[in-house]
């Protein structure tokens, strides 16, 4: 799951270097969160947050086929 | 003069190159250079590759010269898809091991700028979601990497277990019954919020409709097409 998000994230932002994606791991969820450069801000989230939202939808369905909840959090 | 062309059989992709060079099969000699192969889990996967070469036979220079800047325009753009293809695939391969999905890819040209490419996997599914919505969150994210990537806008459309044509099939129906109820009543119906290409879908459907009308109302993601009867 960490892979996976840090992987799109990093095709999406200017700058690579700076994504940084921390996994909180429950017995029933998944928290991921995404840190990336401030500039890149607007990229991960799109526009009227339909970046973000593809996402979401995405590792999504990655946790339903391991049967976790999943949540994309992205920090400021 | 010679251009490659690809395509998803031998047969499209001769047709393909035809059409670009713009001359009738007499006066191309083809040469098929790769079979269409489709490849194990996406690897390996590759269209059919043709080379037509024109015949000039006691051709003035003239169009001759004439061709020559066209050709290498065709080519640029072609080489970049080429690149631009390969670019997304990998990018759909990740993703979908990234969901444990295993999956084939197989591209092919819809037109110049548009590439279809058809996904198949061990859980379509999943893959799809309810009411397509993985399959255009995936779709979203492509579109955007490719801009980034790319150097020509070059659109790539996703399809799976032909799910696509499955959609246009019954959004077509039920803008048929819609466009009865309209008719009937005389009142404007509103249908469900949908993105751009199925809305497109509507309005294509009833444009030539004589009674009825379609109209997109409201904002990003709460766009519908409403179907109202036309004022005479």
């Amino acid at each position: 799951m960490k892979t996976l998000v840090e992987y799109i994230v990093k095709c999406i932002v200017d700058k690579k270097d700076e994504v940084e994606v921390k996994s909180v791991e429950g017995d029933k969820s998944i928290v991921l969160e995404i840190k990336v450069a401030q500039e890149d801000m607007g990229k991960v989230i799109g526009k009227e947050g339909r970046t973000i939202k593809a996402i979401r939808t995405l590792l999504g369905a990655a946790a339903t086929k391991i049967g976790k909840k999943v949540m994309v959090e992205l920090l400021q | 003069m010679m251009i490659e062309q690809e395509g998803e059989t031998v047969e499209a992709a001769v047709e393909a190159a035809l059409q670009k060079l713009g001359l009738p099969k007499e006066k191309v000699k083809i040469e098929i250079v790769a079979e269409p192969r489709k490849g194990v889990f996406g690897l390996g996967a590759r269209p059919a590759l043709v080379r037509a070469t024109v015949a000039e036979v006691g051709k003035e220079k003239e169009p001759a010269q004439a061709e020559t800047p066209k050709a290498a325009q065709a080519e640029t753009p072609k080489a970049a898809a080429g690149k631009e293809e390969e670019f997304v695939i990998g990018f759909l391969d990740r993703v979908l091991e990234g969901i444990c999905l295993k999956s084939k890819f197989k591209a092919s040209a819809v037109d110049d700028k548009t590439t279809r490419i058809e996904i198949t996997c061990s859980d379509s599914a999943l893959l799809i979601g309810k009411k397509g919505k993985n399959l255009e969150a995936l779709q979203y994210l492509v579109t955007i990497i490719s801009n980034k990537a790319g150097v020509d806008r070059l659109r790539f459309v996703l399809d799976a277990e032909g799910y696509r044509g499955r959609r246009k099939e019954s959004l077509t129906t039920l803008a048929k019954k819609v466009a009865e109820d309209v008719r009937k009543t005389g009142r404007p119906v509103s249908l469900e919020p949908m993105n751009s290409f199925e809305r497109r879908i509507v309005h294509m459907f009833l444009e030539n409709d004589q009674e009825v009308m379609t109209e997109s109302t409201g904002r990003g993601e709460d766009r519908r097409v409403v179907i109202k009867p036309k004022h005479k």
